[in-house]
């Protein structure tokens, strides 16, 4: 249970710097002084939320994993 | 053609590493060669597009904002946007630095993004199963380094010129330095992605096998009619050190009963049929030390 936690705080970070990023680049685009400015979102977003996938997913991975660790503690005992 | 329907014919290697097994499907190698270069290019190609000079804009802004932070440099970032590329960096009392997109460092990240996404996928599902979360992995801080690393760079190279260097004596000696920071980014997908470099020994593997069987077949042959076969051509298949190799074989031959004759080594009748089927064997002569 405790090393979930661990995870969860671990996965926790990685989402909120991806969450904080995307707020970066919303709060940059109008302040570029470019042309076409705004493929700055266009580009980066999609990446982002791929990203946002791929972390969720390993979390979704990790989680399998502990389950099914416990699992066969509890099949033994 | 033929060597490719060759290569299908072959039983794939299979490379153990960290306790992982690795065995790689041909279509993937031959993607992972074209694709990596293809893909390459056409991301830098999109990121050299006028649309996407808000990196540009992004770099110069952020190195501008280094310079002035550590070196008081009073430098500028400047938008004109005519000719080709629009951003430049002015300094006082200096003529003013031009910059474009390999200035971004761009290119480096276009590679290794290339390699990351074509590196092929073992075949053992115990390690394709969370390839998706290391390539990303290495793609995230490969890119990240790539782009601390140029503004450091370009930190380091204005402040020079600023002190008075030649643009031309510190612009290309520093950006090929610096660009030996892919010797640490190789070492790190390396740890994250072992299948860009395991796949790399898997084609020389696979390239050699065709040979390896071929000089098999022909020791074979040669033995049946001779019973006799030249010492240089059993080294090769005992993968025997060119320097060692006439004390080594000697060792070896008195263990399977053979003898060394001038160039040859001589193979009794009785032990020819045992010696070609230790010869065709996936590891030659390797005995077999499981215990019934």
């Amino acid at each position: 249970m405790e090393q979930i936690t661990l995870k969860k705080l671990y996965f926790w970070i990685l989402l909120t710097i991806n969450l904080l990023f995307a707020f970066i680049i919303g709060l940059t685009i109008p302040i570029l002084e470019t042309r076409n400015s705004y493929m700055f979102g266009l580009v980066m977003i999609p990446l982002l939320i791929i990203v946002n996938y791929i972390i969720v997913d390993r979390f979704q991975f990790i989680i399998d994993q502990l389950n099914d660790k416990e699992e066969k503690i509890n099949v033994k005992d | 053609m033929l060597k490719i329907k060759e290569l299908k014919n072959i039983k794939k290697p299979i490379i153990e590493f960290n306790e992982r097994k690795y065995i790689f499907s041909i279509r993937s190698l031959v993607l992972f060669a074209i694709g990596t270069p293809i893909s390459a290019y056409l991301i830098y190609l999109f990121f050299d597009l006028q649309i996407n000079y808000w990196l540009h804009e992004i770099v110069v802004k952020q190195t501008v904002y280094f310079l002035n932070l550590f070196f008081d440099m009073n430098a500028r970032a400047v938008y004109n946007p005519v000719g080709k590329y629009h951003w430049d960096f002015v300094i006082p009392g200096k003529s003013g630095i031009s910059f474009e997109t390999f200035c971004t460092g761009i290119q480096a990240i276009c590679v290794f993004a290339g390699v990351i996404i074509f590196t092929p996928h073992s075949q053992d599902p115990n390690t394709k199963r969370d390839i998706i979360w290391r390539k990303t992995k290495s793609l995230v801080m490969s890119s990240v380094i790539f782009y601390v690393v140029n503004i450091i760079r370009m930190i380091i190279q204005i402040e020079l010129y600023n002190l008075g260097y030649p643009w031309e004596d510190i612009h290309f000696s520093i950006s090929a330095a610096s660009s030996f920071v892919a010797a640490i980014i190789v070492l790190l997908m390396h740890k994250w992605l072992p299948e860009f470099i395991i796949s790399i020994i898997y084609v020389g593997t696979l390239v050699s096998e065709p040979v390896k069987q071929n000089r098999k077949k022909k020791v074979k042959e040669i033995v049946k009619k001779t019973s006799k076969v030249e010492l240089n051509l059993i080294r090769k298949v005992l993968r025997m050190e060119k320097k060692t190799y006439l004390k080594d074989i000697v060792t070896w031959s008195e263990e399977y009963g053979y003898t060394v004759e001038g160039d040859y080594l001589l193979i009794p009748d009785k032990e020819v049929s045992n010696f070609i089927e230790l010869l065709m064997q996936q590891k030659p002569f390797v005995k077999n030390t499981a215990k019934t």
